[in-house]
Order: structure tokens, then C-alpha cells, then sequence
């Protein structure tokens, strides 16, 4: 059931009601009004509505909770800094996008990491997949999460976001294609050739576990 | 206009089946793919392989707990603390472009402001460009009317209301009248007026008598 919840929020998080351990709430845009007016307690809460949507597509992006918490905090500074430019009857998802995917942008070019899949062999972050022990369901979901983010390391950064935009957080490829300031085309071109490389990096390891 | 695809290959599958199995390929690519899975046992086989990647790449969920986020807000807190903020004039020519770029993006918006622009630089081009190259000047000149080809008393009727009517300082008769023409000086019973064309090359110049010249003058 728990699960399930989870889901909702990871999906549905820019909508205020999910934030339900905070009573009922206002309507967003309400709440980004007041907070655009200077009203501090209506920007903490935008904060505490969209932190986890933030810090989860962060942590997709950047493949590390360190750097994905950074770019989250840099999130919440851009948008306090601009949210007065914001217009309400804009999209503010996209518009969060956008701060997300440029912060995680910064973030990268401050601290770049590239990990290939023999790297991550090197440090040993992969062996543990080579137990027996995978067998069990839970194993398994923990080994591909592991696979996934380390071959989510392998793409490049306008791939990366356009696969995490679209298949993990769930927008439509014309979607994404705005909050990347690409065509729809581009963005078709970039999650095909991203699925690609996931695939083939999956499917080089478990051939790795089964020998 | 598309033209639909009628059949493909296992390489063209192979290229195209990341993308169909999150229903994001077109519908002229995506009718002949289907066509070519339900017979080709292979490429049924990939398109399992890429739906098994997809399940495992949404698995993918890494989550912070409630403390790592209340720690994350602190820190916003505590940097938004420590920093100043722009004046507040300055957030106003912010606020300005964020709307000037707002409407810019919008085509309609932007074929209007294409239109109402060219339509202002034809309209300058038209009246200040003929006044910033026009000359008219009205002198004291011999009476040739006829020299120029035309009636010496109406000046050409399509260019009358173009006409930037000069002030005749009496400086300027005086000058014209002291250079030393024996014909200008003997020849007080005509206005010389001349027109500057947009042409350089052009310039239109009749006669007036003096008694009709004289509401130019004025």
C-alpha cells in the first residue's frame, strides 16, 4: 500500500494535495502569488510541496544523493530569485523542470563524473550483483536500481535528461521537448538512443552475472 | 504530406523499436512495425528485451528520507539568510522582460509586431525620406518659362502635396540676385522654382509669375 503512495507522489507531485501531512491546502497558484508578494511562509511551503519532486529528479539526473541535494538547494534559490517573473498563467511544472535540469547542469560542470560500466567493475560497486543471493525479488529490484544508475552514468547529459524527463518523471516527449528548449524530434532521437545504451549496458552485465 | 511506410526490415525494427515500445513513434512507422512483429519471431524477441529494460529502468527511484529533506530546506533557509536580494527597480526590468519574452514566443504576437514595424518603416521611408532629400527653393530667375517642358504656372499636380515648401530668406534672393547673372538681375517679373526629386539626377524646375510666386513665398 505503501508502494502505492509512493507512486502517486513521484507522479503527481506538483499537485498541492499531495502534500497531505499539511492539512488542506490552497490552490498552487494562491500559494505562488503569495510567496511572489514576498510572503515567506508561502514560499516555504512551495519548498516543502515540491522538495521531493526536486530532489528525486535531481538524484535520476545526477546519479548521487550529494549532488542531487546541491542542485536541489540551488533549485529552491533560482526560484526564489525569479519566481517574480513567473507568470501564473504559465506552466509551472515546466518552469520547475527547467530550473532542475539547468541546476543539474551546473552541478555536473562543477563536479563532472563520468562513470563507465569497467570503472564501476573497478570499485567493485557491481560485484555484489554477482551473488547468489539475487535470486530473491527484493535483490532483484536492489540490482536494478544499482544497474540502472550506473548505466544512466554512461549517457550524455541532453540524453540523460531527456530519458529521465520522459520515462521516469512521465512527460509526454513534445513535454519534455519545451522544457529542453529542443524539438519533439530531437527529444524522439535522444530517448531512443538513451533506451538503447540502457539496454545494452543491462544486458552486458546480467550476461556478466550469468558466466 | 507523409507517406505511409508499407513494410520494413529487421534492421529498420531493430533502430526503431526503443521507441515503439513506449508508444512514441509515429503512426506511419508504427502501423508497419506492428505488421513486421507479427511475423518476425527475432524482432518480437527484442521488443521483450527493451520492455524488460524499461520495467527495470522504472525502478529507478531514488527517494530522500523526510530529515535529508527538512536539511535541504534549512539550507535554503540559511543561504537565502545570508544573501541580498536585488533592488527593487531592478526586479521591475526583470518582471518587464519576463513579460517581453513572454509575448515574444507567441507567433501571433510576433507576426503582428513584424507587420506593425514594416508598416512604420514604409510610412518614414515615404515622408521623411522625400523631405530629407527634397529641395525646394524659389529664386529670382529670367523669365524662361517653357525651359523646363511645362506650364511655368502649376507645378505638376501629383507632386504638389510632396512639396516641403522652404522658407525664401531674403538672404537668399539678395544672393542670387548678387552673383552677378545679368539675365537673373534684368528677369523680376518671374519666380525660378526648383524641386529636388527622391532622384538625384532629377530635378523639375518652372517659372511662376511674381504675383503667384508670392503666396509661395508666403
Amino acid at each position: 500500500m505503501s508502494d502505492v503512495v509512493g507512486i502517486v507522489r513521484l507522479t503527481d507531485g506538483l499537485r498541492v494535495k499531495d502534500s497531505a501531512d499539511e492539512g488542506p491546502s490552497p490552490p498552487l497558484r494562491v500559494v505562488i502569488e503569495r510567496a511572489q508578494a514576498g510572503d515567506t511562509a508561502a514560499f516555504d511551503r512551495l519548498i516543502i510541496i515540491h522538495q521531493r519532486k526536486v530532489v528525486s529528479t535531481a538524484w535520476r539526473v545526477l546519479g548521487n544523493q550529494e549532488d542531487a541535494m546541491d542542485a536541489a538547494q540551488e533549485v529552491f534559490i533560482k526560484l526564489h530569485r525569479y519566481l517574480h517573473t513567473f507568470r501564473t498563467d504559465q506552466d509551472f511544472n515546466a518552469w520547475l523542470y527547467r530550473l532542475i535540469i539547468n541546476a543539474c547542469h551546473d552541478t555536473r560542470k562543477r563536479r563532472p563524473r563520468h562513470i563507465s560500466l569497467e570503472e564501476e567493475r573497478e570499485r567493485g560497486n557491481l560485484d555484489h550483483l554477482r551473488s547468489s543471493d539475487d535470486v530473491e525479488a527484493s535483490a532483484m529490484v536492489s540490482q536494478d536500481e544499482t544497474i540502472i544508475a550506473a548505466a544512466l552514468e554512461t549517457l550524455s547529459p541532453k540524453e540523460k535528461a531527456a530519458l529521465v524527463l520522459r520515462d521516469l518523471e512521465g512527460l509526454t516527449t513534445e513535454e519534455v521537448a519545451k522544457i529542453l528548449g529542443s524539438s519533439a524530434t530531437t527529444v524522439r532521437s535522444q530517448i531512443c538512443s538513451a533506451r538503447a545504451k540502457i539496454k545494452t549496458y543491462r544486458d552486458r552485465v546480467l550476461r556478466g552475472n550469468d558466466k | 504530406m507523409t507517406t505511409q511506410v508499407t513494410t520494413i526490415d529487421c534492421e529498420f525494427v531493430r533502430k526503431l523499436v526503443p521507441l515503439h515500445v513506449e508508444g512514441d513513434l509515429r503512426p506511419r512507422h508504427a502501423t508497419p512495425l506492428r505488421a513486421h512483429l507479427d511475423g518476425c519471431v527475432a524482432c518480437r524477441e527484442l521488443q521483450e528485451q527493451f520492455r524488460q529494460s524499461q520495467r527495470a529502468l522504472r525502478t529507478y527511484r531514488p527517494e530522500a528520507t523526510g530529515d535529508e529533506l527538512d536539511e535541504m530546506r534549512r539550507g535554503v533557509w540559511r543561504r537565502l539568510d545570508n544573501q541580498t536580494g536585488p533592488s527593487p527597480l531592478w526586479l521591475q526590468i526583470e518582471r518587464a522582460m519576463a513579460w517581453l519574452r513572454y509575448w515574444a514566443a507567441k507567433p501571433s504576437v510576433a507576426v503582428a509586431t513584424v507587420v506593425l514595424v514594416s508598416i512604420g518603416s514604409f510610412a518614414l521611408s515615404r515622408l521623411g525620406g522625400f523631405g530629407a532629400r527634397s529641395v525646394l527653393t524659389a529664386e529670382r530667375a529670367p523669365a524662361q518659362a517653357g525651359q523646363a517642358g511645362m506650364d511655368p504656372a502649376s507645378p505638376p499636380e501629383h507632386l504638389a502635396d510632396r512639396m516641403v515648401l522652404a522658407q525664401a530668406e531674403e538672404e537668399e534672393f539678395e544672393g542670387v540676385e548678387g552673383d552677378g547673372d545679368s539675365e537673373l538681375e534684368a528677369a523680376d517679373d518671374h519666380l525660378r522654382i526648383e524641386i529636388q526629386t527622391g532622384d538625384p539626377d532629377v530635378r523639375i524646375i518652372w517659372f511662376s509669375p511674381q504675383d503667384k510666386a508670392g503666396s509661395v513665398e508666403n
